[in-house]
């Protein structure tokens, strides 16, 4: 049955991704891994809150960000042990993000995407101006190593580990969700949220679960970066960070998991290979994302472009 | 047994006054059906009924439970179903996928079974996707189950929209217009259909302007005009009232 | 001291409105938040200053150049980067495509003129004009009678004029307004066109009252005319006139009485509560969804 090769599939990609390391022992490349690994759960994330319940959230990066700051005064002020903190990172993000999304209930969506931007934008100027909390400008630095047991998470090797362990984690417990009721509420909502909630979906709750849960999985993404960095600073959680988050999505397609991952490697490639244009690097990120838009709406590798152009002889046009 | 109880249902909007002062009831089992020319409230009272809009006045009482201040998600759980006039398929996802999402509120699963028992989560979700295969079959798309909802032709996404609401085990069935756009081989194969609900204990109420579709499947017809009851009959006698044939075609001078 | 603070917040809010129309306007008509308004009026309010510094044009001559040019890179956004994307099933990809679109027209300005703050002279050259044997601050009561002014002329317009009914029509049913022969891409046009040389008139006022100008406005004001939308109900001119002038006595009050490194947070946390309690904003109306 199908569902027996996914496992399959998983199991080995799962033993594979775990034997990494001994092939490939050059840190930089590892480093990328890591990266790779951190962007993917952010990508994942913020695709079961835009892609598959249509939530255009442009504040995702400042979940990422409460999460790396809870973990970096829990581990700095604290003295929290990391698997703690990581968790909490999940919560504390999750508990700022029912601000948004309870008083947002009611009104549409569009007034919802700008408010996750201006409250990015706050939890930015917050972190930059409470001196006394998040050491302004500056940023938390020395933020000490994770600790497992015996095993001191301190290497490129080490946090490939613990990034992959994140990782497959997030990827697992998010492809459970969407293959359940739950996934099919989040998409019945994004295709058609009055037949939905005529179809017995209570929409407001499910958008609300939908958020809390992407939201979650990016504060653990920011636990992982606090330690992984050993330094935040509040210029790592800027809105086109954010925007970057949607342009991988889109870029791999939305309402696919697996096909984010494509898509964090193409950007990531990208805005290391456009480094040295510097001073162009929001224009590049703006002229992507017009463009992208305007020519594949629904992202390039993404599930609804592969289907239109496989049946194409199919389609008809609907009244 | 009256299992649909609408009185005094009234609908203002701005200075449109859509649905004056109704009085319908449906009973277990049988068909209902309501005609009358574009505009009369028909839309209006189904939305009314369904939950989409509140009335102003009156009461609607479903199984002698009052319903009428229900939210819209709710509504589906007490036993009532509907389509719609205009076709509210979920256009990007496969034929599966939509009657699964019928089942939504009968799929007993939670978040805990998701994450923490994912055995369990996948035994009831394989329980909807065998009754998803049992109302696929009734309605002859179980063979398209996989294919887009927006590949169908059109006759069979009106299809695809009434199995999706029959997943939810209505009691009654609320359809707008089931046969709009249809061709007459697939009206008749609709209401050869609708009848065999009927058989099995489906009450509906349906609203259409397919004249030979609506005598044919209905035990009582009910006429609006400008939002008000003009008449209520069996088709025999609305379709040679005097009344309903001038509000259609006009005056004889 | 109160009353100096309310005025000051009276004209800021003036300056406010100017920017939260056009914003509003195209929210009314397309329900798509505009992204790229700050920046592209922001861009104007540049062109501006450069004519009017660098090259020593005419204020006036400055102002009407920058408003023309600002209209029209409005309208040009609009053309591309969110005519194709104007179908409902787009609503949110077309918010991507603005966000992009602010970034484009940031980081283009930023390239010219660099991020610093520069000086923007005040283009009145009396600092207090006599009305009446009283002595006023000119620029403010300049403000706020150029804002009665277009305000005023706006809703003759929409309400009087051929191509303002238009709009108005296109504002309730897009569909049904083409069908009645109302040419709409053209008057989508013009209300981009519109929106942009107000926020350029907005932009140079700002800067002139307060002599500075910088690229981060052009962000600012995006969200500042998104605030003033919510507080006074968007999708109608009047309604942004009163949020906006709501938002700029609340900014004056905050940035004088509390701080003004809070203003934003404190800003902000209204907004949560009027969202949570009037969805709507004052004159908002709730359009239902035809079903």
């Amino acid at each position: 049955m199908k569902k027996n090769k996914n496992i399959m599939a998983i199991i080995l990609a799962v033993a594979l991704s775990f034997l990494v390391p001994s092939i490939v022992k050059n840190y930089y490349w590892l480093g990328i891994f890591n990266l790779i690994l951190m962007y993917s759960i952010l990508g994942l994330s913020l695709n079961l809150i835009f892609g598959f319940t249509n939530l255009l959230s442009v504040g995702h990066a400042a979940f990422y960000g409460i999460g790396a700051y809870t973990t970096a005064i829990l581990l700095t002020r604290y003295n929290f042990s990391f698997f703690p903190a990581l968790i909490l990172s999940g919560l504390v993000a999750v508990f700022f993000s029912l601000i948004l999304s309870i008083s947002t209930s009611r009104v549409r969506g569009d007034y919802f995407t700008v408010i996750t931007i201006v409250f990015g934008e706050i939890f930015r100027l917050v972190m930059q101006n409470w001196v006394s909390f998040s050491n302004g400008a500056v940023g938390i630095v020395g933020i000490p190593a994770p600790q497992f047991f015996s095993w001191r998470i301190i290497s490129e090797k080490d946090f490939y580990f613990l990034g992959l362990v994140i990782f497959w984690f997030t990827y697992i417990t998010l492809n459970l969700l969407v293959n359940s009721k739950f996934g099919r509420a989040f998409i019945a909502i994004r295709e058609d949220e009055l037949a939905a909630s005529a179809m017995g979906v209570h929409t407001v709750m499910y958008k609300i679960l939908s958020f809390s849960i992407g939201v979650f999985y990016a504060g653990l993404a920011g636990s992982y970066y606090a330690v992984y960095n050993t330094a935040i600073a509040p210029s790592s959680f800027t809105l086109d960070e954010s925007c970057l988050i949607i342009i991988m999505i889109v870029l791999g397609g939305i309402g696919n998991l697996t096909a984010t991952i494509p898509g964090v490697i193409i950007m990531l490639v990208a805005t290391e290979a456009f480094r040295p244009l510097y001073h162009y690097r929001l224009l590049m990120i703006g002229l992507i994302m017009v463009v992208l838009l305007v020519r594949y709406p629904y992202g390039i590798l993404g599930i609804f472009n592969k289907i239109t152009s496989m049946r194409k002889k199919y389609i008809y046009r609907k009244v | 047994m009256t299992l649909l109880r609408a009185e005094e249902i009234d609908k203002k909007f701005g200075g449109i006054h859509a649905v004056r002062n109704l009085n319908v009831s449906v009973d277990n089992g049988e068909i209902v059906g309501m005609i009358g020319p574009n505009g009369s409230g028909k839309t209006t009272f189904l939305n009314i009924l369904s939950g989409i809009y509140r009335t102003d006045t009156g009461k609607v009482s479903f199984k002698n439970e009052d319903i009428t201040k229900l939210p819209l998600h709710c509504i589906v759980e007490k036993g009532i179903a509907r389509t719609f006039q205009n076709l509210r398929i979920f256009r990007n996802i496969t034929v599966l996928e939509n009657v699964l999402i019928g089942r939504h509120h009968l799929i007993k699963n939670s978040l805990l079974n998701v994450f923490f028992n994912p055995p369990l989560s996948r035994k009831i979700e394989k329980s909807a996707y065998l009754k998803a295969i049992e109302i696929l079959e009734l309605v002859n798309l179980e063979k398209q189950k996989n294919e887009l909802a927006r590949n169908l032709p059109y006759g069979k996404q009106r299809l695809l929209e009434i199995a999706r609401a029959l997943m939810a085990e209505p009691n009654l069935l609320l359809l707008d217009e089931p046969t709009a756009g249809m061709n007459p081989t697939e009206a008749d194969a609709l209401c050869d259909f609708l009848k065999e609900l009927k058989a099995k204990n489906f009450a509906l109420f349906v609203i259409e302007h397919n004249m030979k579709a609506i005598m044919s499947i209905s035990d009582r017809i009910i006429v609006l005009n400008a939002g008000t009851k003009l008449k209520e009959g069996i088709p025999k006698d609305i379709q040679r009232d005097k009344q309903v044939q001038e509000i259609y075609l006009g005056k004889e001078d | 001291m109160f009353t100096e603070v309310l005025i000051v917040g009276l004209s800021l809010g003036a300056i406010y409105a100017l920017i939260a129309i056009g914003y509003s306007m195209v929210y009314g008509i397309l329900k798509l938040m505009n992204f790229a308004h700050g920046d592209v009026y922001a861009f104007g309010s540049f062109i501006c200053y450069m004519l009017l510094v660098k090259y020593n044009f005419n204020p006036i001559l400055s102002i009407i150049i920058a408003m023309i040019i600002g209209g029209l890179l409005a309208s040009i956004v609009e053309i591309l980067a969110y005519r194709p994307l104007r179908a409902p099933e787009y609503r949110n990809i077309s918010m991507i495509s603005a966000l992009g679109v602010a970034y484009i027209i940031q980081n283009t300005s930023e390239n010219i003129w660099s991020r610093q703050v520069h000086f923007f002279p005040s283009i009145v050259s009396n600092p207090f004009v006599s009305i009446f044997g009283i002595k006023v601050p000119t620029t403010q009561y300049l403000t706020l009678g150029i804002v009665i002014l277009v305000v005023g002329g706006l809703n003759l317009f929409l309400k009087h004029h051929k191509i303002g009914k238009a709009i108005l029509c296109a504002s309730q049913d897009i569909p049904a307004a083409s069908l009645m022969g109302i040419p709409i891409n053209r008057t989508i046009s013009i209300v981009y066109l519109l929106g942009g040389m107000l926020g350029v008139i907005g932009g140079v006022l700002y800067a002139s009252s307060y002599n500075v100008l910088s690229i981060s406005m052009g962000f600012s004001g995006t969200i500042v005319a998104f605030e003033a939308s919510v507080f006074g109900g968007i999708g109608s001119i009047n309604g942004a006139l009163l949020g906006a002038l709501i938002l700029g006595l609340l900014h004056s009050l905050v940035g004088f009485y509390i701080s003004t490194a809070y203003r934003d947070v404190i800003t902000f946390a209204i907004l949560i509560i009027v969202l949570l309690v009037r969805p709507k904003g004052i004159l908002g109306r709730y359009v239902e969804e035809k079903v």
